[in-house]
């Protein structure tokens, strides 16, 4: 839960177009690793968590197709520390990643002068928009 | 609607042949009803003539032929005479007298029509393209070229002969009574009279025929069912999951509709890989999460039938059936999950287009999750998430619990294919370079300055044999489930038989192989014993092969040596792990089931055939054919 938070401060103190990107592909790399921990943790939230760990994929992919993401090897993020607690609050908490993701990207769509670069923010828009849906306690 | 299937049409023949009989016992509008019978052993012949893997000039030089291709092409040459005999007969009676068709010829017009109908259904299996080659277009073409089913139609055919015999020579008499005497007309009613005597001979040669090959290879209960579900090859319509709740029958239903158009989009998608840009990175990601999650709810609804096992009368399988089949899908889910994982690093040049697969996909899981869940809204989501239904709402009663083991068995089955279809197309797509990697997930002595590079070879053959596995872990759950669909009695153990049957193939016409449909066999890792997946890669095992190389082609004993052939690689593969692994304790439960598993299935209580026979009493191959009780036809020169 702690990197989950981490992962949302870096998002929100993420200054233009290149570090909202860079700050998005972290969330969605986090998104991936926590989701795929805790799909097998309860039998009723395996759908969920497959579909959004699907979504996080394409929607990291989106990302590294935008002009403006800084370049070089992104080292693979791995959680730090073991996904423990309720898986439901683990949910709810990627859910608000997840949303808070998907509005940022948004913004950064708007503020992007590439338009390659606005495709790319508003395709994995989408795909966070998703993850928020499929993991939200309440109906999104 | 349930799709038509061949056994209505020919159950319907039958009683119109039947009734032949009872209508009147001599026939007074003998020329109309000649017509009709003419017609109706034409259709039969043609019949034959499909089913026959060569002509009969072709067949009197060749030694390996199977009893039943030998019995169908002399009833296909008796009846092609019998035929000729009738449409010359009735060419003669058109002359003499006309009137109303009799009760008789109605039925047989109304045989003749569904004979036709049913013969056009088989024929939806299959397509000539561009170059003239007849191409499978359903997973059901090879059925229908199997022993099975060809002991099954033969058998059929020889029966109604045998029935319409005496109608031919009640027809040779009728001719005598009612033909003009004197002059010309007396020679033309004479031989209208020898036309339906000789008719009547050679259908009654015909089902001799017929018998012959059954007293050599007798037709199993299960030949004839499997003969009669043979569905047309046309996709369902789609049955969108409704708002309203819908009953455990109504899912069961929608779920095997969803089953079967999964099944058609898969197969008329599979060639696009190579080109298509509809077809991409994102629509094989999602059907892989489809497949893993699909795996999970469909154990869940076995695990729930498990118990509810015990609490019903009238169900022919245990908890412990149950629970070792909902076993067989723990590694097909992580096989699945796997192939999902894998697609995270890797896209096409485009991400996400949905597909008519998807929608199928996305139905069938929404379905599989609402029999499980209890609430008829369910999604995914986790806001939709409800408790498990108890397991005798799942299955109130055993049509219900039948319902869920088909169920359950149509989604599996439909996995198999994507397994077989998205594999050949990934390596289809890498070969044609339309996969790429991102360059952040490379090394940084690769410097690319494009955000995606082509995807390297390693990573392709990677997620390559990660499709091999998961369609070897899902055949494995397929066969398991097949199993207890033949013992549960399930609506879907028609496609255990069609399984067990579609190796099983007669010769085919001039020698040649028939065309393995549109979907190429799927090349397993070369780790992989290639006896690993029998069924899906039409590679049969050791154990299976000695079963055939003994003639035998009961698909129930296939199955089951099917079953011990995957049993036997399976502890070996485990064997191997335990051997490599670092100490046995790390995988108690699984060493476990590596004792356990091959034994249990060997010496199981397989589901049998009423007419099933213990393998030392099937005829073995290098047993020569009788000549069918010595009817050697050939056609008569007119």
């Amino acid at each position: 839960m702690d990197q989950i938070e981490q992962v949302q401060q870096h998002l929100h103190a993420a200054d233009g177009v290149p570090a909202v990107l860079s700050a998005s592909w972290e969330a969605f790399e986090l998104v991936q690793v926590v989701a795929a921990a805790c799909a097998d943790q309860a039998a009723d939230m395996y759908p969920g968590f497959t579909f959004a760990r699907g979504s996080a994929a394409s929607g990291r992919n989106a990302i590294a197709f935008a002009p403006s993401m800084p370049a070089g090897y992104a080292e693979q993020l791995a959680v730090t520390a073991p996904v423990t607690g309720d898986v439901y609050e683990v949910a709810d908490a990627i859910a608000g990643l997840a949303s808070a993701l998907g509005a940022r990207l948004r913004e950064a769509a708007l503020l992007a002068a590439d338009a390659n670069d606005r495709t790319a923010c508003e395709d994995a828009a989408l795909d966070a928009e998703q993850i928020s849906a499929m993991l939200a306690k309440d109906e999104w | 609607m349930t799709p038509a299937v061949l056994g209505d049409f020919l159950a319907a023949a039958d009683e119109h042949i039947r009734a032949v009989h009872t209508v009147n016992p001599t026939v007074t509008g003998f020329a109309s009803a000649a017509q009709d019978l003419y017609r109706l052993v034409v259709v039969l012949s043609r019949y034959c003539g499909d089913l026959a893997p060569c002509d009969e000039v072709e067949a009197s030089g060749r030694s390996d032929l199977h009893a039943w291709e030998r019995a169908i092409i002399d009833a296909g040459a008796a009846l092609g005479i019998a035929g000729d005999c009738l449409r010359h007969g009735a060419e003669q009676a058109a002359r003499e007298q006309s009137g109303p068709a009799p009760g008789q010829a109605q039925h047989l017009a109304a045989a003749a029509r569904e004979l036709r109908v049913g013969r056009d259904l088989l024929h939806t299996h299959r397509a000539t393209d561009l170059a003239g080659l007849t191409r499978s277009r359903s997973e059901w073409a090879p059925v229908l070229t199997s022993l099975p089913v060809l002991r099954a139609l033969a058998n059929e055919i020889g029966r109604w002969s045998r029935q319409l015999a005496p109608f031919a020579a009640l027809l040779a008499s009728s001719g005598t009574w009612h033909g003009p005497s004197g002059g010309r007309d007396k020679d033309a009613s004479l031989t209208a009279h020898f036309d339906f005597m000789n008719a009547s001979q050679w259908l009654r040669a015909a089902g001799a025929a017929v018998r012959a090959a059954v007293d050599i290879d007798p037709v199993r209960t299960s030949d004839t069912e499997l003969l009669y579900a043979v569905p047309v090859a046309m996709m369902p319509q789609r049955q969108r999951p409704r708002l309203v709740p819908e009953s455990v029958a109504d899912l069961c239903d929608g779920i095997t509709v969803s089953a079967s158009r999964l099944r058609g989009a898969m197969r008329d998608g599979g060639q696009r890989a190579w080109w298509s840009a509809s077809v991409t990175s994102g629509g094989w990601q999602w059907m892989a999460q489809a497949a893993a999650v699909a795996c999970h709810l469909s154990q869940l609804a076995l695990r729930s039938l498990a118990t509810r096992a015990s609490e019903l009368a009238d169900v022919p399988v245990s908890g412990s059936q149950l629970d070792e089949a909902a076993d067989s899908m723990t590694g097909m889910r992580a096989a699945w999950q796997q192939v999902d994982r894998l697609w995270d690093g890797m896209v096409t040049e485009r991400r996400l287009l949905s597909t008519p697969a998807m929608t199928d996909a996305s139905d069938l899981v929404l379905r599989l999750g609402r029999l499980v869940w209890d609430n008829p809204h369910w999604t995914p989501a986790h806001a939709q998430r409800a408790p498990r239904r108890s397991p005798p709402a799942i299955a109130p009663g055993a049509a219900d619990f039948r319902a869920v083991v088909a169920a359950a068995h149509q989604a599996i089955d439909a996995l198999a294919l994507i397994a077989k279809v998205d594999g050949q197309a990934v390596e289809s797509a890498a070969t044609a370079g339309r996969l790429y990697v991102p360059t952040r997930s490379l090394p940084e002595e690769y410097d690319i300055a494009r955000p995606y590079a082509p995807a390297p070879m390693t990573r392709c053959r990677v997620l390559h044999e990660a499709y091999g596995v998961a369609l070897d872990a899902t055949v494995i759950a397929a066969q398991a489930l097949d199993e207890l669909a033949l013992a549960a009695g399930a609506p879907s153990k028609v496609l255990a038989l069609a399984r067990a049957a579609a190796p099983a193939q007669a010769h085919q016409r001039g020698g040649q192989n028939w065309p393995n449909g549109d979907i190429p066999p799927v090349r397993l890792p070369a780790r992989m014993p290639s006896w690993g997946s029998r069924t899906f890669t039409d590679r049969a095992g050791p154990v299976e092969q000695a079963i055939r190389d003994r003639g035998i082609s009961d698909p129930i004993i296939l199955l089951r040596a099917g079953a011990i052939d995957n049993a036997a690689w399976h502890l070996i593969t485990r064997a191997e792990n335990a051997a490599s692994a670092p100490s046995p304790s790390d995988t108690p439960t699984g060493q476990r089931h590596a004792d356990d598993t091959p034994a249990q299935l060997a010496a199981q209580s397989f589901p049998r055939d009423k007419v099933a026979r213990p393998s030392d009493q099937q005829p073995s191959r290098s047993a020569k054919p009788t000549p069918s009780s010595g009817i050697r036809v050939t056609r008569r020169l007119r």
